[in-house]
C-alpha cells in the first residue's frame, strides 16, 4: 500500500501517465499510477498555481480517495469509471465534481463516505463482500441510471441517500442500515422504476426504513416502486405515508408529493404495514404480482387501484389484536387470507376482494367488519375463529363456515352470487341478526343451501333467469321462504327434513312452473307453518307434507305429483270463499 | 376525517367509509361522486360474479 498525491495541476488520470502522481504532497511527479491498494490525495499542493482539472480517462482504482485543503478550485471531470476500495472524502470548498463516470465502492471492510454536499453525476454502486460504507453526511447522486447495492452494508447513519433511482441486484448478502432517521430519497421524474428491489435475494435491513419521493416533482409520469424481494418481518416496519401527512407519519415512510401523477407500488414480499395516508390527486396503483404477507394494518388512501393476478393471495398474518383493514374504495386484486393465531382485525371501510376461490378466507383470527360491507368476487370461507358482520352487506359467490366456527350477521344482509354449495353453516355457530339472504345467480347451475338447521329471516332464492335446482338441507326455520325467479326452477328438500316457515312465497305462473320434490323420491320432507294461509300456484309437488297449523293452498294450476299430505290443490281465494260459507 | 355512508340496495346494505386528510380539498360534489362510484363498484362486482359463475 502506498500513498499517491496529485501534483502539477491539470492532467488526465489514466492507466499509464505518471506525471501527476507523487509519493508525497507537493513532491516530484513520476510515481506509479495508483492501484486499488493505494490511497489517493488531492490537496493544496496539487495545483500549479491556479484552478485545475483532473480528468478521468480510463477506469481508475484507488484505496482511499481524499480531497482536502485545496486552495485553488479543482474540477474532477471525465466519463470513466472509478473504483474506490477504501473511504472517500470530498471537501466543501474549492471543489467541483463534473465527472459522470460510474463510481463503485468496492471496500471489503468498514469505510466512510463524506461528500460535503458534492453530487455524483454518474451512477453509484456499492459492491464489496463484507464491505460497509457509513455516510458521514447526506449523499446525492444525479445520474438517471439506476444506482445499485450489490454486496455489503450501506449504513445511512441517520443521513439521506438521495438518488434518482436505486436498486438491489444479485444474490449476495446486502444490508441497508437505516438507523433511526436515515432516508432513501428517490428523485427520478422519468417513467421509470424508482425503487427496484425485484429479482434479488440476500437482502435485509436494520433500523427504521424510510423512503421518500422528491416532493417537487410535478410531472405525470408513472413512477414505480417495486419492493419485490424485500421481505420484512413483523418486527420491521414499512409504512407508507403521504407528503404532508399527519404528525404520526414521521418515519417508516414512502413519502409521495401532492399533485396529479401516477405512482405504482409493487408489494410482493412480507411487510408489517401497508399504510397510506395520502391527500393528493395522484393515481396510486398497487400491484400484487406475487403472494404477499402483511403483519400489520392494510390501510389505503382514496384513489388507489390494485392490479395483478387474482390467483395471488395476500395473507394478513398478525398474531396480535387491533389491526385494521381499510381499503377506502379500492378493490384488492388478490384474495385476502386472514391467518394469524390470536390476531384480530376490524374493517375501517368496506372491503372488496377480487381474488380466486375463496376471495376472503379466515384461516386463523377473528374479523369484525364493524359497520362496513364485505364484497367477494368469489367465496367467503371461515375455517377457524369468526367473522362478525354489522350494518354492511356480505356478498360472496358462496359462504362456508366450518363446523364449530362462527359467523355473526348484523343487518346488512347477505347476497350469494354463485353456484354449487352457496351456503353452508352446518355445525357452525351462526347468528342471522336481522339480515336477509338473497341468491342472485342467473344460471341454471345447481345450488345447494346447507342451512345447518339454523334460524333465518327472509331467504329469497333469486336470480331472475336460469332454471336451477335449489337443494335445501337441514331442519331450518325461515321467517319467509321466497323465490323471485321468473323462469321454472326446482326446490329439492332433503328427505326427512322440516322447513319451518313464517311465509312461503313460492308462486309460479304459466311460464314458471316451480317444482317441489324430495332428495329421495318417495321419502317425504315437511313444510311447516304455524298459522295463516299459504297461497301458491303453478307448483308441481311431490313427497311433501304441508303442516303446522297453516292452510297450504297449492293453487288450481298446481300439480299433485304424488305422495303429498296437507296440500289443498285449490286456489287460496276460492278456498277461503268456500271455507267462509262452510 | 372519516365520512361514513350507506346505500340500501337489492343486494343488501352497502356500507362504506371515505377516509380523507383533515385538510382535504375535495368538494361536497367530489365526495358525493366518490360515494356513487363506490356504490356502482359494489353493484358491478356482484353482477359480474353472477355472470362469471353463470
Amino acid at each position: 500500500m502506498a500513498d499517491r498525491y496529485w501534483v502539477g495541476g491539470t492532467g488526465n488520470w489514466d492507466g499509464s501517465t505518471t506525471t501527476n502522481w507523487s509519493a508525497s504532497s507537493g513532491g516530484a511527479g513520476g510515481a506509479s499510477v495508483p492501484t486499488s491498494a493505494d490511497n489517493v490525495f488531492f490537496d493544496a499542493n496539487s495545483d500549479a498555481g491556479g484552478t485545475f482539472t483532473v480528468t478521468l480517462t480510463t477506469t481508475a482504482n484507488c484505496l482511499d480517495l481524499t480531497v482536502s485543503g485545496l486552495d485553488n478550485t479543482m474540477t474532477f471531470a471525465g466519463t470513466s469509471a472509478l473504483n474506490v476500495y477504501g473511504s472517500l472524502s470530498y471537501p466543501a470548498t474549492n471543489f467541483s465534481h463534473t465527472r459522470t463516470g460510474t463510481t463503485t465502492f468496492r471496500a471489503t471492510s468498514s469505510k466512510t463516505i463524506t461528500t460535503n454536499g458534492i453530487s455524483f453525476g454518474g451512477t453509484v454502486s456499492f459492491n464489496g463482500v463484507a464491505g460497509q460504507w457509513t455516510l458521514q453526511d447526506d449523499f446525492t447522486g444525479t445520474a438517471s441510471g439506476s444506482n445499485t447495492l450489490v454486496n455489503g452494508t450501506l449504513a445511512l447513519n441517520d443521513k439521506t441517500l438521495s438518488l434518482q433511482r436505486f436498486s438491489l441486484t444479485g444474490t449476495s448478502t446486502k444490508v441497508i442500515s437505516f438507523s433511526t432517521s436515515g432516508v432513501i430519497n428517490l428523485t427520478t421524474s422519468s417513467a421509470a422504476t424508482a425503487l427496484d428491489f425485484s429479482g434479488t435475494t440476500g437482502f435485509s435491513w436494520t433500523g427504521t426504513p424510510s423512503f421518500t419521493f422528491n416532493p417537487t416533482y410535478a410531472g405525470t409520469n408513472t413512477i414505480t416502486f417495486d419492493f419485490s424481494g424485500a421481505y420484512f418481518t413483523e418486527s420491521t416496519a414499512l409504512n407508507v405515508y403521504s407528503n404532508g401527512s399527519p404528525a404520526t407519519a414521521v418515519a417508516n415512510a414512502i413519502t409521495l408529493p401532492t399533485g396529479t401523477k401516477t405512482y405504482f407500488l409493487q408489494f410482493n414480499g412480507s411487510y408489517k404495514d401497508i399504510d397510506f395516508t395520502y391527500n393528493g390527486n395522484s393515481v396510486i396503483g398497487i400491484n400484487c404480482a406475487a403472494d404477499n404477507f402483511i403483519y400489520g394494518n392494510l390501510k389505503l388512501p382514496v384513489g388507489v387501484t390494485t392490479s395483478g393476478s387474482t390467483s395471488r393471495r395476500t395473507t394478513l398474518a398478525s398474531t396480535s389484536s387491533g389491526k385494521v383493514i381499510s381499503l377506502n374504495g379500492a378493490s384488492w386484486t388478490a384474495a385476502l387470507d386472514i391467518n394469524g393465531v390470536g390476531g384480530t382485525w376490524t374493517f375501517g371501510s368496506a372491503v372488496a376482494t377480487q381474488g380466486n376461490e375463496p376471495s376472503f378466507q379466515i384461516i386463523n383470527g377473528s374479523v369484525d367488519a364493524s359497520t362496513y360491507s364485505l364484497t367477494c368476487s368469489n367465496g367467503c370461507s371461515i375455517t377457524n375463529d369468526s367473522l362478525t358482520m354489522g350494518d354492511g352487506a356480505l356478498s360472496a359467490s358462496n359462504v362456508t363456515v366450518s363446523s364449530g366456527k362462527q359467523l355473526t350477521l348484523g343487518s346488512g344482509g347477505v347476497t350469494l352470487t354463485g353456484n354449487g354449495t352457496i351456503w353452508n353453516v352446518s355445525g357452525a355457530t351462526f347468528s342471522v341478526g336481522t339480515s336477509n339472504i338473497t341468491t342472485t345467480n342467473t344460471s341454471a347451475g345447481a345450488k345447494t343451501f346447507i342451512g345447518g338447521s339454523k334460524t333465518y329471516n327472509k331467504v329469497t332464492f333469486g336470480g331472475a333467469t336460469g332454471s336451477p335446482v335449489f337443494t335445501i338441507t337441514g331442519n331450518n326455520t325461515f321467517s319467509e321462504f321466497a323465490t323471485i325467479k321468473t323462469v321454472a326452477c326446482t326446490f329439492t328438500f332433503a328427505a326427512g327434513t322440516t322447513q319451518t316457515v313464517g311465509k312461503f312465497t313460492v308462486r309460479g305462473n304459466v311460464a314458471k312452473l316451480i317444482t317441489l320434490n324430495s332428495s329421495t323420491p318417495t321419502s317425504t320432507y315437511t313444510l311447516s307453518a304455524s298459522s295463516g294461509i299459504i297461497d301458491s300456484n303453478y307448483l308441481s309437488i311431490q313427497d311433501s307434507i304441508a303442516t303446522g297449523g297453516a292452510t297450504w293452498y297449492a293453487g288450481i294450476n298446481s300439480t299433485n305429483a304424488g305422495n303429498n299430505t296437507g296440500w289443498i290443490f285449490e286456489s287460496a281465494t276460492a278456498g277461503n270463499f268456500i271455507h267462509f260459507f262452510v | 376525517m372519516i365520512i361514513n355512508f350507506q346505500f340500501d340496495t337489492e343486494y343488501g346494505r352497502f356500507s362504506d367509509a371515505i377516509h380523507l386528510e383533515d385538510n382535504h380539498t375535495l368538494s361536497e360534489n367530489d365526495i358525493e361522486k366518490i360515494k356513487q362510484q363506490r356504490l356502482t363498484n359494489f353493484i358491478n362486482v356482484i353482477k359480474a360474479s353472477e355472470e362469471v359463475d353463470g
